[in-house]
């Protein structure tokens, strides 16, 4: 154990959906057990020595619906030598006689494999209720493994879509609309680095890996002021550091993926690794398949499709204040199809033939790098800094090929055309923050912080095309576009989260963000404040409002997240984007284990971006600015949950009423629906434990069609011919129909003879077969049967891509 | 490479599964539907038709029982007349008028909401020279220089014809035929992404089209290449008739470029870009523009 100057805590942690225990009824519970019910309800975390033992039988009776905390706690720790003492929403234990000294904790992470009672013991992590902002979820990095997954492969961006005010856009791609933004304005952090791309195969996977993460702090409003410049969200991701004394791991193989995840010490005790890595085989599946689709199509066919990623840390503790980390991120997608043919054909009926070979080829390749080296030092018990310096780079590529060859028989003479184009992005940020904390008193919580950082965004286009004539090169072209730009961006800000009472607690900040680009400069200071009230022992009430500033943009001629999308800085033609929300809600403890809350928002947004759609697919590298129109969004709703967690099963309910909206005066001189304006979102969700091994999961998930823009009118008769003349009204005009889907999910546990947990999961994504469309377009059906133009009606027709899917994994952990 | 994407969507479609659904049109009412292109020192010509909803078609009756327009210039109310066109629709008849009238349209007809909308005549294509070069393996280069307004926000367009005498015995004159430009990456140094025209076929009409903005230096460029093979011409030329724009009416070309232009537009993919009309209440078009042609320009005969 630890000398008197340095108590090690354990800080225990029992997320509602994650956390299962196996109580026999005829077995007392111990002090542990009584504690987890007491944290429960009364939502206390506790505090204390490892040297107490918990795990003894306890007789207390305890009753949370009828007793004060303080009365529960006194029934329980009676008798038993532990004193207990309650500071905010902490409760501290420790031995009868020895006095803690707050000045001198120690906290570490210790995990625990428990295979019969998964207990979770995390770091701290804020409930709902008793955090100040509103808008804010925190999610466990070990839920992510113990319930719901996709396809059998937990997601962090799939477990976000279900969330209340999350929109999740079209089908198959992994957007994220929240609370009416636009999918390109969520901040995605791994380890306090940015990260511009988070798909995998277009969205079925992230690129965060569920093995090392550690936690995820998802805000959709109530912003604190260390974070900045993106409109609608901030996904803050932590991996996990590795394991100081023992080594552990995961082996992880499915259907479309296999994971491997290994950590432990290099030094005892003193530096550890955690490396993570995922791939894909579906090249595997489809290569075979191309070979059939050749032979039987008598053509050369080629797809193929894989993506990987890699998480690696090393962690350096020097002390207990004092340490030092190198986070590595490497992810990469790509996708090849390739076509090619032999025709012969005469010339018109004549002697002459003619041989044609031609091949086509597409290829599209995305990925990110991201690492960092951070140093974490706390130089007093109410100083700490965190400084880090980091790359981030994403990279896409969209290329094409043609090559064709055509022989004449008369002279056979071959003439060839070679012709290959690629459009290449690269977005590369290289940045320098320091983010410090304080405490003056037991009151005030300030964090301060700056940071610096150099964008460079080059979108690229290359074109290069030879053709030949008997061997001889006739003609050749290459052309080159670079759209290079740099840019600087600063940011500093304070905030205070500060007890004003003990009912009321205040989270007040502002945020400095400046860019500079091509010698025209943005400074914009975003005010943040979040309020809380606490309303009896079980409701509080929060209210935020919250600024804020997004310097680059996401140039795209589509909604396809493709890689012909890139990204550039505020200019002196366009300028940063800006939102600004307020944000109210409400949020319950209710008897029987019922967890209520209910926000409402209002955003409104300005300097947004939509194509013009002058330049057809691609935008233009050197004229995107052109390219581009100027509009503002607003958009407003309310958003429900109630959940319901007992010993084996959690039930959870989201409802989202909202309503999303645009303006731009190029296309509509008034206010038009956004197309993810989606007025109803339903997600249920169930997990129940089946006996000591095996669990059932489920969820359904529903929202109201989005819109798409059709022809609203039409004039028509038989003088003008057979179809009508058409004309679009307004934007948006269509709502496509609705979207629901089920899937269910079974893990089943063993021990493995080595002591080791082993799960497979057998997962069903989309049960009944719901076929959401991933492209809607109107067009014009003829029954006829009748005469003239009482036949013709219009209707809608829609693709659906994603059917039912079942899948399976097998997971190892040692 | 737009063909690439196409093949890719293609590929996704063909492993999909496509159904019909109904559509919802929310609460549309029946339009007034005004279409008038007005040109200076030209007569005027509206049609006015009776739209329905789209969902409506081939259940409706499409007679229009009746149709009023009131239509001033300057304030101040013109004579019109009207003839009925066919059972849908009538069209109105209205004198000149000239550069700067401001022509304000109310239409109305029985139980459907009236329409309005406002139309500026442009005034007249400034003071412009044409030069016309070859460049590379056949492709012209036409130059177009004119003195842009900078107090102003000014739409121009024109269209290129082509007259052509072919060599025959007698000399066989082609009817006058618009030229097209090259296709996006087929001139050879040619910078692809600066020159991204906006070309279209519009009410019988092959425009480009441009605002002020998009050019810098008050010249417009035009790339294009002859249909014939050289042997068989005897004699080519050109001649550009240039416009001035309204507002409306680059708009409303520029709405159609786009929905013709991008292959996401009818999938619901992309921006809502197409959707302009500048008719309150109602849908169609009501713009004006000017013209001017300028002389015939003898095309380069270097590589005849």
């Amino acid at each position: 154990m630890k000398t008197l100057n340095k108590i090690t805590l354990t800080f225990i942690l029992f997320l509602p959906m994650t956390v299962v225990q196996s109580v026999h009824a005829e077995d007392l519970p111990t002090i542990r057990q009584q504690m987890q019910v007491i944290h429960d309800h009364f939502d206390v975390n506790f505090i204390y020595d490892s040297s107490i033992g918990l795990d003894i039988p306890s007789q207390a009776r305890i009753r949370p619906a009828r007793q004060t905390l303080e009365a529960c706690l006194d029934s329980l720790f009676i008798g038993t030598g532990i004193c207990w003492e309650i500071q905010k929403k902490y409760v501290v234990l420790t031995h009868e006689g020895k006095r803690r000294n707050p000045k001198n904790y120690t906290i570490f992470v210790e995990e625990r494999h428990d295979t019969l009672r998964e207990s979770v013991i995390t770091a701290l992590t804020a409930k709902e209720r008793n955090t100040t902002q509103t808008g804010f979820q925190k999610i466990d990095g070990k839920s992510f493994n113990k319930g719901f997954a996709v396809l059998s492969s937990p997601d962090v961006i799939k477990t976000l879509q279900n969330l209340p005010g999350v929109a999740s856009g079209t089908e198959l791609l992994s957007g994220m609309y929240v609370r009416g933004g636009d999918g390109s304005d969520n901040l995605y952090l791994l380890d306090g680095v940015p990260m511009y791309q988070v798909s995998h195969l277009l969205g079925l996977f992230s690129s965060f890996n569920t093995d090392v993460v550690q936690s995820v702090d998802f805000y959709k409003s109530g912003f604190p002021a260390r974070y900045g410049g993106r409109l609608s969200s901030v996904v803050d991701v932590r991996t996990r550091e590795g394991n100081m004394n023992e080594y552990h791991g995961i082996f992880s193989i499915g259907l479309l993926d296999g994971r491997i995840q290994l950590e432990g010490p290099i030094v005892k005790g003193k530096i550890s690794f955690n490396i993570g890595l995922r791939r894909s085989w579906l090249d595997v599946l489809t290569e075979p398949a191309s070979l059939v689709v050749s032979k039987v199509e008598k053509s050369d066919f080629r797809i193929k499709y894989a993506f990987w990623d890699l998480n690696a840390n090393v962690t350096h503790r020097f002390s207990d204040h004092n340490r030092l980390s190198l986070n590595i991120y490497g992810g990469r997608d790509a996708a090849k199809f390739r076509q090619g043919d032999k025709t012969e054909e005469s010339d018109n009926g004549s002697q002459v033939r003619i041989s044609y070979q031609n091949e086509a080829a597409i290829g599209l390749e995305w990925g990110n790098f991201l690492g960092s080296v951070d140093w974490d030092f706390r130089f007093t018990p109410e100083h700490e800094i965190e400084a880090k310096a980091y790359i981030s780079r994403y990279s896409s590529l969209f290329s094409g090929l043609e090559n064709s060859k055509e022989v004449y028989s008369m002279d056979e003479i071959p003439y060839s055309t070679y012709k290959i184009s690629e459009n290449r992005s690269r977005t590369t940020d290289l940045g320098l923050k320091a983010d410090l904390s304080f405490r003056p008193s037991e009151t005030h919580h300030l964090r301060y912080g700056a940071s610096l950082m150099l964008h460079r965004y080059s979108p690229e286009y290359l074109s290069d095309e030879h053709i030949t004539e008997n061997n001889v090169e006739i003609r050749s072209q290459h052309f080159f576009q670079n759209g290079l730009k740099l840019s600087w961006e600063a940011s500093a800000y304070f905030e205070d989260e500060m007890s004003v009472a003990e009912w009321m607690t205040a989270n007040l900040g502002l945020r400095y963000s400046s860019i500079l680009t091509d010698g025209k400069g943005y400074h914009s200071l975003q005010p943040r404040a979040a309020l809380r009230i606490l309303c009896g022992g079980n409701t509080s009430l929060k209210l935020s409002y919250s600024e804020m500033v997004q310097n680059d943009h996401l140039i795209s001629s589509n909604y396809l997240m493709l890689p012909t999308n890139f990204w550039m800085p505020s200019t002196e033609k366009i300028a940063p984007s800006h939102s600004r929300q307020i944000s109210a809600g409400v949020y319950v403890n209710l008897p029987h284990n019922i967890r209520f809350s209910t926000e409402g928002y209002y955003k409104t947004m300005s300097n947004l971006l939509e194509f013009r759609g002058k330049w057809g697919i691609y935008p233009p590298i050197h004229l995107w600015e052109e390219a581009m129109t100027v509009g503002k969004g607003r958009s407003w709703g309310l958003e429900t949950e109630v959940s319901w967690t007992d010993e084996n099963t959690s039930l959870t309910a989201y409802y989202t009423l909202s309503w999303s909206q645009r303006l731009f005066e190029e296309f509509y001189p008034a206010w038009y629906k956004d197309r993810n304006d989606n007025r109803h979102k339903i997600t249920l969700m169930g997990t129940r434990k089946l006996g000591k091994r095996c669990e059932v999961y489920a969820s359904w998930n529903f929202h109201s069609g989005g819109w798409v823009t059709a022809e609203s009118h039409g004039i028509w008769s038989e003088e003008l011919g057979s179809y009508p003349i058409n004309f679009y009204e307004k934007p948006n005009n269509i709502k496509i129909p609705d979207y629901h889907r089920l899937d269910i999910g079974f893990n089943f546990r063993k021990t493995t003879k080595r002591g080791n947990e082993s799960i497979w999961n057998l997962s069903v994504y989309n049960v009944y077969c719901s076929m959401n469309p991933f492209v809607v377009y109107t067009n014009y059906a003829y029954d006829f049967t009748k005469e003239n133009l009482s036949g013709l009606s219009y209707i809608g027709e829609a693709f659906g891509i994603i059917p039912i899917i079942p899948s399976f994994s097998y997971t190892l952990k040692f | 490479m737009h063909k690439y994407l196409i093949i890719l969507i293609s590929f996704l479609a063909a492993t999909s599964c496509r159904y019909s659904f109904e559509l919802d049109t929310y609460g549309l009412e029946q339009r007034i539907a005004v279409r008038s292109v007005i040109g200076a020192e030209d007569s005027t010509s509206i049609l006015v038709h009776k739209a329905l909803p789209i969902t409506e078609i081939g259940n409706e009756d499409t007679y229009m029982d009746n149709a009023a327009v009131i239509l001033k210039c300057n304030g101040k109310e013109v004579e019109t007349s009207s003839v009925r066109l066919d059972k849908t629709g009538f069209r109105f008849d209205a004198g000149v008028f000239k550069h700067g009238d401001r022509i304000e349209i109310i239409a109305g007809a029985d139980g459907i909401e009236t329409a309005t909308a406002v139309t500026t005549i442009p005034e007249k294509f400034p003071d412009f020279e044409v030069d016309l070069k070859v460049v590379e393996n056949g492709i012209r280069h036409l130059n177009i220089a004119y003195e842009d307004n900078p107090e102003t926000e000014d739409y121009y367009g024109v269209s290129v014809l082509r007259q052509v005498v072919l060599n025959a015995t007698p000399d066989v004159l082609l009817p006058e035929s618009p030229i097209w430009p090259i296709s996006y990456g087929e001139g050879l140094t040619l910078d692809p992404n600066a020159y991204s025209p906006v070309f279209t076929l519009w009410n019988g009409l092959s425009l480009f089209i441009w605002k002020d903005c998009d050019e810098t230096d008050n010249t417009y460029d035009i790339y294009f290449r002859h249909d014939y093979e050289n042997y068989q011409i005897k004699e080519r030329q050109i001649k550009c008739r240039l416009f001035k724009l309204s507002e409306e009416l680059y708009r409303t070309i520029l709405a159609e470029y786009d929905l013709s232009d991008s292959p996401f537009a009818s999938l619901g993919l992309s921006s809502p870009s197409f959707t302009y009309t500048n008719i309150k209440n109602g849908v169609g078009w009501f713009c004006s523009y000017s013209t001017i042609d300028s002389e015939w320009i003898s095309d380069p005969q270097e590589d005849l």
